[in-house]
Order: C-alpha cells, then sequence, then structure tokens
C-alpha cells in the first residue's frame, strides 16, 4: 500500500466519526472495510490522479449523507422517548406547567418591553427622530432652532390642551395640541385629506385648525366636505383646513394624545392659551420639543450644544456669567418611541423584570432537573443494559436531553397559551390606562412565539443536562446486579440533587425578595402619606367656562364663587379652584424665577455652583384660598391665601420648603422677593412638600400664586 | 405477529434500493460485493459509495427487505469484518414487483415507439 494510500484510509476513517454512533456502531467497521478496499484499489489501478479523484467522491458521499443519517438517528431517540414520557404522564405535567409558567411570564414582560420601542403611530422615520426631556418656552425654542444649534429641523407644541367643541349646542371636549407651523413635516406626517400645515405657509389663517382622522370618521363620516367647513371650539370659530394621518395622534400619544391642531400663529380667541403674548413670556415654559438632529451629530453632542445654548440664555436672563458652572442637564429622548426611554436607561427599567423572569426561570427548570434526576435514578437499569450494550456515555447523554427537549414542547405550549392569556387581561388594563383611541398592538407575534421556543430550548439544556450526566455515570458490575433502580448511595451533603434543591430554594428565596421590593416600591409610590397631602376622600373635577362660551369677566366670577357653592351640597365639605389639580400633568407649568436682591443671591445654603440669581426651573401653580385646607396641607410658616378679592394677594407667593431651601437656605423666607415673569413677588408662607406633578418624583420647588393673580392676567 | 406490508406499498423502488435487491436476488453478498456488482451490471454508470450503500442496506433491514445471512465463506476465504445480506421473502416478492411495474413501463414506451427494439433488448 502507498503512502498515498495510507493517508486517504486515515482521512477517511476520521472523517466516518462524523456519522452518528449507532450507524457507526452497526455498520462503521464495514463500511470503513469497504471505503479501504476500494481505496487499495484504485490507487493500484489509477495511481495518485485516480486516489484524489475517489476522495472527492468518497467525502462527498459521507457529507452527504450525513443529515440523513442525524436524522434518522434523532427520529429514533424521538420515538424511545415519546415511550418513556407516555409512562410518565404525571412528571409532563408537572414540568409542562412549571416551566410553562416562566416562560409564559418573560414574554409578558418581553411583550411589554416591545411596546417600548413601538413607534408613534403615523410619525414618519421615528428612529431619527429626538424630543428634548423637559419643556422649554417658545423664545427657547427659537434659540434651539436657529442654524448654530444641533437640529437640523426643529417643532414645538403644547399639548394636551383642552378643546371645547360645540356640536349642535353640544358642548365636547377634546385634546389638542398647538404647535408651530412646521410640526408636521418634523414628523414626517401626511393627511388623510385636505391640507395641513406647512412651514413655508407664509400666511397661515388665524382660524386654520386640522382635526384627526380619528374625529373626521366621528363627526364627519369620513366626508371630503369636512374640509372648509367652520367648526365651533373654545366657542370661537375656526375653518377646517385639514385631517391628519390615519392613527396620528402626535408625537406622544399616550401622555398627550391629540385630536384638533392648532397652530403658534391662531388668534388667542381660539385657544386662550396664547393670551397675553404668551410666546414670548421666557418664564412659560410649556412647549416640547420634537426634531431631527443634524447629520453626523450624535445625540450626546447635541446635548452638549444645547446645554451651551441653555448657559447664553440663562446668561440673557440673569446678566450673571453661568458658562463654567455645571451642566444644565439637557437631555435629548428618543421622539419616535411610544415611551420615550433612552438605551442606556433601559437596563434600569427592565432590569428587575429580567432578574424575576431569570430566577423564575430558575426555579422552573431546577424542579424539573430534580423530577428527572428522580426519573433517571428509577431507569438506571435501562442506561446501564444499554451502555453494557456499547452506548458510549455521548450517546446516553443525547438520548436523556432528547427527552428534555420534548418535554420543553409542552412546556412551550402552556407557556404560550398562558401568555395569550395573561395578554388579553393586560390588554384590558392598557385599554383602561390609555386613551381608547390609542392603537396599541400589544399581540403576542412571530418573534414572541420564537422568544418562547427558544427560551424552552434553554430551559431543556438547563433541567436536562445536570440528570443526563449523572445518569450517564454507569457502574456497570453494580447496575446489573440491582435490578430494576440503583442501589440508593448513602447520603451525601454535595451531591447533584442537593444542588438542584438548593438552587431552586435559593431562587425562589431571591424571587421573593425582588417581588417584595417591587412591590414594596410600587406600594410606596402610592402610599398616601407619601404625596405630601392627605388624598383620602378628596375629588377632583375640571371645567373651563371661557372655552364654554362664558366672557372673561363671568367666568371668573363663576370660578370664584363655585367653591361657595359646592360647600353647600350635601357631602361636599370643602371645595376649592386651582388652575391644575395635585398628581396631574396636564396644564403643568414651570418658571424661572429670579431672586429679587443681591443679598438673596447669596443664600446660606444653595446648591453647589448656584451663585447666580436665578434659581432652577420651578414648578408654577395657581390656587386658591381654600386650596391648602382641602388638601389638609398647613403652613409651616407664615400664611396661606386670602380669599380672591384681595388685590394685595396678586403679588404674594406661598413657596414648599423646597425651593425655601434652595434660595435661602435655613434663613427665614417669609418677607423675602422673587421676580417672577418680571413681576415682583413676596413670599407670605412655606407649606410641606407635596407632589404637584405625577411627572415629577420627589420634590420639586413650587410657588404657588393666587388665583387672584391668575384672574389679573388672563382678563 | 405484526401484519406484513405488501409488496405494493413500497413500489416505485428507489434507484438504490432497486439495484441492491437485484444484487442480492441469485446470493447472499456482502457490501463490497453489492457495490461491484452493481457497478459492473451497470458498466460504471450507477455507483454505490460506501455512505450511500450502508444508509440504504440499514433502511432495507429496517423495513425487512433484505436481512443479515448466517452462511459465511470458509475462512481462509474470509474478511471478519464483513456481514453478508439476502433478500427476505418480502424483498423477494417487492423486487418481482418492481420488475412488473419496470416491464409494463417498457412495454408503454415501446408501443409509443419511445424506446427502439435493439436498445430495450439489448
Amino acid at each position: 500500500m502507498t503512502r498515498a494510500a495510507g493517508f486517504s484510509i486515515w482521512i477517511y476513517r476520521w472523517l466516518s466519526h462524523a456519522l452518528p454512533e449507532d450507524f457507526l456502531k452497526a455498520y462503521g467497521r464495514e463500511m470503513i472495510a469497504t471505503g479501504e478496499l476500494t481505496i487499495q484499489n484504485i490507487a493500484a489501478r489509477r495511481g495518485v490522479r485516480g486516489l484524489v479523484l475517489l476522495m472527492f467522491h468518497l467525502v462527498f458521499d459521507l457529507v452527504r449523507r450525513l443529515p440523513a443519517e442525524h436524522l434518522s438517528e434523532f427520529t429514533h431517540d424521538l420515538r424511545h422517548g415519546g415511550r418513556v414520557l407516555a409512562n410518565s404522564k404525571g412528571m409532563v405535567l408537572v414540568i409542562a406547567l412549571s416551566t410553562g409558567l416562566a416562560i409564559a411570564v418573560s414574554l409578558g414582560n418581553y411583550n411589554e418591553t416591545k411596546l417600548v420601542f413601538h413607534p408613534v403611530p403615523g410619525v414618519g422615520e421615528p428612529q431619527r427622530l429626538f424630543t428634548v426631556q423637559m419643556p422649554v418656552s417658545y423664545s427657547d425654542f427659537e434659540r434651539y432652532a436657529e442654524p448654530d444649534g444641533p437640529f437640523a429641523e426643529l417643532a414645538a407644541y403644547m399639548g394636551g390642551v383642552p378643546i371645547s367643541v360645540n356640536q349642535q349646542g353640544e358642548i365636547q371636549r377634546l385634546w389638542g395640541h398647538i404647535v408651530t407651523p412646521n410640526y408636521f413635516e418634523v414628523l414626517r406626517s401626511g393627511s388623510a385629506a385636505g391640507r395641513i400645515f406647512q412651514s413655508n405657509e407664509q400666511v397661515l389663517d388665524a382660524t386654520d385648525i386640522v382635526i384627526g382622522e380619528g374625529y373626521w370618521q366621528r363627526r364627519f363620516g369620513g366626508s371630503a366636505n369636512a374640509i372648509g367647513q367652520n367648526l365651533q371650539i373654545n366657542n370661537a370659530s375656526a375653518t377646517i383646513t385639514g385631517v391628519a394621518a390615519k392613527e396620528f395622534l402626535g408625537p406622544s400619544p399616550l401622555t398627550a394624545a391629540a385630536e384638533i391642531w392648532i397652530s403658534t400663529k391662531a388668534s388667542p380667541r381660539l385657544a386662550p392659551e396664547l393670551v397675553s403674548d404668551f410666546l414670548h413670556d421666557s418664564g412659560r415654559r410649556s412647549f416640547q420639543l420634537v426634531g431631527r438632529l443634524k447629520p453626523g451629530i450624535t445625540a450626546s453632542q447635541a446635548e452638549a450644544q444645547l446645554d451651551a445654548i441653555e448657559k447664553q440664555l440663562e446668561q440673557q436672563r440673569t446678566g450673571t456669567n453661568v458658562a463654567a458652572g455645571p451642566a444644565r442637564g439637557i437631555r435629548l429622548l428618543p421622539g419616535g418611541q411610544l415611551f420615550p426611554l433612552r438605551k442606556e436607561d433601559l437596563a434600569t427599567n427592565f432590569a428587575p423584570a429580567v432578574a424575576i423572569d431569570g430566577l423564575l426561570l430558575l426555579v422552573a427548570c431546577a424542579n424539573a432537573g430534580t423530577l428527572l434526576l428522580a426519573r433517571t435514578a428509577a431507569r438506571s437499569r435501562e442506561i446501564t443494559i444499554r451502555v453494557a450494550l456499547g452506548a458510549s456515555r455521548r450517546r446516553i447523554i443525547k438520548q436523556l436531553l432528547t427527552e428534555s427537549f420534548m418535554l420543553a414542547i409542552p412546556a412551550a405550549l402552556v407557556g404560550l397559551a398562558l401568555a395569550l392569556f395573561m395578554n388579553h387581561q393586560s390588554q384590558k388594563v392598557v385599554l383602561n390606562t390609555f386613551p381608547s383611541h390609542v392603537h396599541l398592538d400589544l399581540s403576542i407575534g412571530w418573534s414572541a412565539i420564537a422568544l418562547g421556543f427558544s427560551i424552552s430550548v434553554v430551559s431543556a439544556i438547563l433541567f436536562g443536562i445536570v440528570p443526563a450526566l449523572k445518569a450517564s455515570r454507569v457502574n456497570l458490575v453494580s447496575g446489573l446486579k440491582a435490578g430494576n433502580g440503583r442501589f440508593l448511595p448513602g447520603y451525601r451533603w454535595f451531591s447533584s440533587r442537593n444542588a438542584l434543591v438548593v438552587v431552586q430554594v435559593a431562587s425562589s428565596i431571591c424571587v421573593v425578595i425582588l417581588a417584595g421590593i417591587v412591590a414594596l416600591g410600587f406600594e410606596r409610590a402610592s402610599k398616601i402619606s407619601d404625596f405630601g397631602f392627605e388624598p383620602r376622600n378628596v375629588y377632583s373635577f375640571s371645567i373651563d367656562p371661557l372655552r364654554e362660551g362664558y366672557q372673561p369677566e363671568r367666568a371668573w366670577d363663576f370660578l370664584e364663587s363655585l367653591p361657595g357653592r359646592l360647600q353647600e351640597v350635601p357631602g361636599i365639605t370643602d371645595a376649592s379652584v386651582a388652575l391644575k389639580p395635585p398628581i396631574e400633568n396636564v396644564g403643568f407649568r414651570t418658571v424661572a424665577p429670579r431672586l429679587a436682591s443681591q443679598e438673596d443671591a447669596q443664600p446660606a445654603h444653595v446648591r453647589s455652583g448656584n451663585t447666580n440669581r436665578s434659581l432652577s426651573r420651578v414648578t408654577h401653580e395657581y390656587v386658591d384660598s381654600g386650596y391648602f385646607s382641602v388638601l389638609s396641607v398647613r403652613p409651616l410658616s407664615g400664611r396661606v391665601f386670602t380669599p380672591w378679592r384681595a388685590a394685595e394677594e396678586q403679588t404674594a407667593v406661598v413657596v414648599n420648603e423646597a425651593l425655601a431651601k434652595e434660595a435661602w437656605g435655613s434663613e427665614n423666607p417669609i418677607g423675602r422677593q422673587l421676580e417672577i415673569g418680571g413681576r415682583t413677588c413676596e413670599v407670605i408662607g412655606v407649606v410641606n412638600d407635596f407632589r404637584s406633578s405625577a411627572a415629577l418624583a420627589g420634590s420639586p420647588p413650587v410657588i404657588n400664586s393666587s388665583m387672584s393673580l391668575g384672574r389679573s392676567r388672563r382678563t | 405477529m405484526p401484519k406484513q406490508p405488501s409488496p405494493e406499498s413500497f413500489l416505485p423502488l428507489r434507484s438504490n434500493w432497486f439495484h441492491i435487491l437485484l444484487s442480492l436476488s441469485e446470493h447472499d453478498q456482502h457490501g463490497y460485493g453489492i457495490m461491484q456488482d452493481v457497478l459492473e451490471r451497470t458498466e460504471g454508470k450507477v455507483r454505490l459509495w460506501p455512505t450511500t450503500l450502508y444508509g440504504t442496506i440499514k433502511r432495507l433491514i429496517d423495513s425487512e427487505l433484505i436481512e443479515e445471512s448466517d452462511e459465511r465463506p470458509e475462512p481462509e476465504l474470509d474478511d471478519e469484518r464483513r456481514r453478508y445480506y439476502r433478500l427476505t421473502s418480502l424483498g423477494r416478492r417487492v423486487l418481482a414487483a418492481e420488475s412488473h411495474r419496470l416491464e409494463d413501463l417498457v412495454k408503454v414506451l415501446r408501443t409509443k415507439r419511445l424506446v427502439p427494439k435493439k436498445e430495450a433488448t439489448s
């Protein structure tokens, strides 16, 4: 035999090991002998060239047959596994239910996570859209949008703005946005009918409005005749110029869905929010921004540029050089997602859920592993006989893992069924939580099904590997002598069964602790005392007489008299009027007040680096004299407002503890002065910190002005 | 005893199956012998490479068309690594059924004059 023939035989033998073990056991020796004989014959008759061609054929033949032979062995294992599992229906049921439950929980969380990345309906190129986290004033928007800023396009909108629509004498409240003319263009949102606002529209009629497709269908039955029709909104006549694209409800449909869009160029009669030269009041931070960055600019670069712009604006407002001061913390968020969550914030938001998913899966796998371990102990004689007949350890592990994979199928099916049920239930909750016209696709899609099966395969490996490894370690002599069932070994601390039980118990404890932490978090968030006021038996409702046709004077008279009239109603002990109820984000306003004198700019305790005369953004509320007593909030020092009529109350403010501490440290704030929107106000009282907005965690600084100031500014 | 499948249920027979059954129709053969027999009979047109050959033998045994034979040649002529195979009665009936099927096909082709007589008889 030549060296070439010997080398070819060596290669052929080596490659033949790729064939499945059962095949090799049955025909391997004979097949290799046939191959060797063929190689020797060809080498003798046709030399090296013939041998090369032969090796090509032999290797091709081997490779071509590999999938069929492996599939044949796998089918055999499946049939055998099916017979074994058919005899252990109880175990199959327990494993399918426990693992299926863990899979269902994971799928539920996956579906919710997927919803975060759901693009905003009706918006084009959503992945390139950004929004600025905090609202800004219109003048700040104009500065942000200048060509030296980071945005290629930037639009601003105020929302959700309540809009009263008069439908044949019946007033209906809808929600809308007051938008810059380029709003639809920046959002790449088209129209379903008519003409929507465009940035190049030089002359935009002050009464032009765009309506939502849903409202168009409801009110006008989708008729083209709606375009050009007059609509009575906020007691003024508006002209419908167009219908927004189907499903489009603005860039923030979950928190501020819009069905009517009014331009910032509209008359204040149409949008009372624009009264008193609102757009040029730099203290009114009511506009949300959405924009697209210039090519090549990253979000972090844009944030740095916006920070510099913000400092310039602050310097202009306060006259103090703040360039070297701390960053203003302007954050850009993904503007095209239903939930504007940044990738780097995902871990913080979803880590507990993922950890609970993982631990639940671990508990289920440890449980299944323990059951399988007990089962394989009972099958020890069968396994020992197979080993005695020549089955290798690898072959036994493969067979047992195949059985585990077979168990994973019912587990995945149970998981999917439970996930579908839970999904159905959570859809009901979502529909109750969010506006019904926001279409949220929570259905279990193909990706979730694929994930369910992938998790079940991973579970099968997790719960199958330990019993398979344990069962494949066979002692032939004792195993065959032992009869049906292996001799139970003496008690050992470090056995695989003990390890699985430890994993199970430890994971269960972790799940309980994690679930407890999450539950406590929820409980804490909803705990009555944590609001900072007494919410029990406090009810709120909103009315807007101005939008419903009242003249301003009459509307304010009505609001002033309302608490007294309500208190006459049996069952109502106290009532008050505020521009915005507590724990409500609609109508949320911020201002940037200045400390009125230079001495006040050097407080005993201010936040690090805040040596300028301007305070950080502050929530600004308008409340009446009864507001604090309705919420059972007593002044910590000074007093609260007296009834509206007092003219001096127009310059009085009641601040919360957080503001007093930020502005004057431990010094007495009563009598101190603040400049708000060009008006000097005096602090008459301090109240404890309470949650005025659901959007802001902790206790942000709050200034409360009297409703009498609101009246004077709005009439 | 499980009911034996009918020969017709195997038809049309796969080419590899037919050639192996045909090789075993006269006498018992080992794998290498079957390979050589098929090669010679088809004048080199059909060659059963080892993995295909033994994969097919495995399936023919599973289908009970062939079985391992106990008869072996004299030790000096034998290779202990080899196993010998023979047709079962079912295998023989399947081969006959397939032969009839092919014969009928050839008849049809001849009536249509698609197969010249000379080629068909050679």
